[in-house]
């Protein structure tokens, strides 16, 4: 079985969520079941301008044939302006605005298309919908199309150029059941071969020390941790000031570690740590000895950073406007939401100070995380699905 | 209690401590109103979903009009002026914000009081998800039974096949292992056999979301037979819709006069609907262009029925059958529906 990925870009430099997660499974199809698998991508780097930061060429990567190629360009200068206008009403939007806006946004890359065609892979996985590769890709390959979405419920995803784009798959694998009825609710695709499925995690041990020196923190002081893209847009910034209201009514020890890339850095506050990008271990480290891992963004498709601190022992609070982390919460019962203040200081009085419903609501957690995302799990459910699409596309 | 916490009522008592401190006064009404607007910001009614009381709990937020507008600006002279502009009107905006106002939270709380008349609607007429939740199970089919009477009534079908509900996929995985392009759902979700596809949904609500025309055949069960009747009529329409030309339905449900029979106390009585005769299935099917027939009926084995001792009277063996069709009706039947 031969299986092509066709990503925006590709490397153990790339962290964001959808290129991550075809990472992990292209690697693992490799290790795991032995299957040929190439990466057709372009040399970007930069999500927010397609800037080139790999050399056009060939690579092996950790088993997996990585075939990068130069763009024709990447995102244009005016995409931000025009994306607004387009995006102000994406549902009326015409057909030659929904194609200019997918050439402005990037990256385009025809070689890379040219590539997936011209390829003899059994399958062609497009990994997410949103971008130039995938919009033009998809159609060009036909049934030997797999598409991981990826999507949320977000404006582009109502521009009418998608309904073409999900309606060619030969194989929709979604993230969650969220995600499968959004998509079934606005494309015709609700016979279309699909998988629900995720992705798996690899826990580490951690390293508490390091954790502690990154934060400033002593040892058993309690805190509470978002991890990911400091971003308004992520909902750091909402949460940096609920936590601010909230220690204006509960004094005490209590700390808000926010963790990763800083975007929009929220104002100074004495309990609110910004530690900036972490490591591996320390990732962990800080995962294993927060009393809650905190999501607040409304927009997340699948949130790994949740199964991770499910397997970390944590429980989580997640914002009740994201349809997946609220699909994970209600699944597992590992964790609360808050959709508003009220909620959020009730639900962080609770997590903080009850030991026995944190371990609880983290083992309900993890047991969720074992029957459903470990890659034993997930690469047994993903070989079955690709295998019945190659034999589906070959007939 | 590490182990029994009750996810539903640790939820419900996080919304109960809100309201006590929201009537309370211990949560002031401004001070939450300004945090909840900025949330509102970063989490739009769209990304809400289908939760209608936060939706309406939005809605209510939304229904307050701020008539201060922002009067800063980079070039002090703009500042100014924006500020004389507000004082020269404001009384203006607030005659048109009180009617707003008014007409707003009189508009929401219709909607609240809507959402309590479907919510006695639904004490009434429980939706099929509440029942399951209460204990009420869907029907486990017996594939082995039943497998070779669809593959028969399915030859020549091409295109894909849905089994609703097909609880775990068996019958789902035999359809495939002979050769059709099937697939199952079902509104509990479970492990399926490895590469078996299975959508966790009500049958109704993916039947809904199916394109015109996009089966070539459709195999029901379970919902069959514990839908209101009201519901079951309009899955035969629905099917008539979604199943191609040259396609085909099949039926496979208890018989009403056996069905209470193989059930337990909570299946039976929690059950919102009851199923129908195979006649009655033939009649729906055959008025959306269907030709229809009973393909099999399982009855009780001859060995545990009542039998006439040899040599019996006639008219003795004859009663006795009498009172094996009263006693012993057929368990279960398939209703073929072919695309006329």
């Amino acid at each position: 079985m031969k299986v092509a990925y066709v990503v925006p870009r590709y490397g153990t430099e790339v962290l964001g969520g959808a290129e991550y997660g075809a990472r992990m499974l292209a690697e693992r199809l490799v290790s795991m079941l032995g299957w040929d698998v190439e990466v057709l991508t372009t040399c970007a780097l930069d999500a927010r301008t397609w800037a080139e930061g790999y050399p056009a060429g060939e690579v092996d990567l950790n088993g997996v044939l990585v075939r990068r190629f130069r763009s024709a360009a990447g995102r244009d200068p005016g995409f931000e302006a025009f994306s607004d206008s387009v995006l102000r009403s994406p549902e009326s939007a015409s057909p030659a605005d929904g194609q200019r806006w997918i050439d402005l946004q990037g990256p385009v890359n025809p070689e890379v298309i040219a590539a997936a065609v011209e390829g003899d892979a059994d399958l062609v996985v497009f990994y997410p919908y949103l971008y130039h590769p995938t919009v033009r890709g998809m159609p060009a390959v036909g049934r030997r199309s797999v598409l991981h979405p990826a999507a949320h419920d977000e404006p582009p995803l109502r521009l009418p150029l998608f309904r073409d784009v999900f309606a060619a798959a030969g194989g929709l694998v979604f993230q969650t059941h969220g995600e499968r009825r959004l998509a079934e609710h606005l494309f015709p695709v609700a016979t279309t071969p699909q998988i629900v499925m995720g992705l798996g995690v690899e826990p580490a041990a951690g390293d508490a020390a390091a954790a502690r020196g990154v934060t400033g923190l002593g040892e058993g002081d309690p805190f509470l941790l978002c991890l990911g893209r400091v971003d308004d847009g992520k909902g750091t910034g909402l949460l940096a000031r609920f936590f601010a209201a909230y220690k204006d009514r509960h004094p005490g020890p209590l700390k808000l570690i926010l963790a990763g890339p800083v975007a929009d850095r929220p104002p100074q506050h004495r309990d609110v740590v910004v530690t900036g990008p972490v490591d591996e271990a320390v990732k962990w480290g800080l995962l294993r000895e927060a009393q809650a891992f905190v999501s607040p963004s409304p927009f997340e498709a699948f949130s790994i950073v949740l199964i991770e601190a499910w397997t970390a022992g944590v429980p989580v609070l997640v914002n009740a406007a994201c349809l997946a982390t609220t699909e994970h919460v209600r699944r597992s019962a590992g964790g609360l939401v808050f959709g508003g203040y009220a909620q959020f200081e009730v639900a962080v009085e609770r997590l903080t100070g009850d030991a026995a419903l944190r371990s609880g609501l983290a083992r309900r957690g993890g047991a969720y995380v074992g029957r459903n995302f470990t890659w034993p799990v997930i690469i047994d459910r993903y070989r079955g699905f690709l295998e019945r699409a190659a034999a589906r596309a070959a007939g | 209690m590490t182990d029994v916490i009750d996810h539903r009522r640790l939820l419900e008592e996080i919304d109960a401590e809100v309201r006590r401190r929201r009537e309370s006064g211990d949560l002031p009404a401004d001070f939450e109103r300004e945090l909840d607007l900025a949330f509102a910001r970063f989490a739009p009614v769209h990304a809400i979903g289908d939760d209608f009381d936060q939706v309406v709990e939005r809605a209510e937020q939304s229904a307050f009009v701020d008539v201060l507008a922002p009067t800063q600006s980079a070039q002090p002279l703009v500042g100014h002026v924006k500020r004389i502009i507000r004082k020269a009107i404001i009384w203006e905006v607030r005659y048109v914000a009180q009617q707003v106002g008014g007409f707003s939270v009189a508009i929401t709380r219709a909607v609240r009081l809507l959402g309590r008349r479907v919510d006695a609607l639904e004490e009434v007429a429980p939706p099929p998800a509440r029942l399951r939740a209460a204990g009420a199970t869907t029907a486990s089919l017996d594939a082995g039974r039943w497998g070779p009477t669809v593959v028969a009534a399915l030859e020549g079908v091409t295109g894909r096949v849905l089994h609703t509900e097909c609880g775990d996929g068996a019958l789902v995985a035999l359809l495939a292992g002979a050769g059709f392009d099937a697939y199952g759902a079902d509104p509990v979700e479970q492990a399926a056999p490895a590469g078996v596809e299975v959508r966790t949904d009500e049958a109704l609500d993916h039947l809904n979301a199916l394109p015109d025309g996009a089966l070539g055949a459709l195999v029901l069960s379970g919902c069959v037979e514990r839908l209101p009747a009201g519901a079951l009529t309009r899955m035969a329409v629905v099917a008539g819709a979604k199943v191609a030309e040259g396609g085909v339905v099949v039926v496979l449900s208890a018989d009403p006069r056996g069905w209470e029979r193989g059930r337990s106390p909570v299946d039976a009585d929690l059950a919102s609907g009851r199923p129908l005769r195979a006649e009655t299935w033939a009649h729906l099917l055959d008025a959306q262009q269907f030709r229809s027939e009973v393909a099999a009926e399982f009855a009780v084995p001859d060995g545990e029925t009542l039998q006439a001792v040899p040599g019996a009277d006639p008219v003795l063996a004859a009663n006795f059958a009498l009172l094996n069709q009263l006693l012993f009706p057929p368990a279960s039947y398939a209703v073929v529906a072919s695309r006329r």
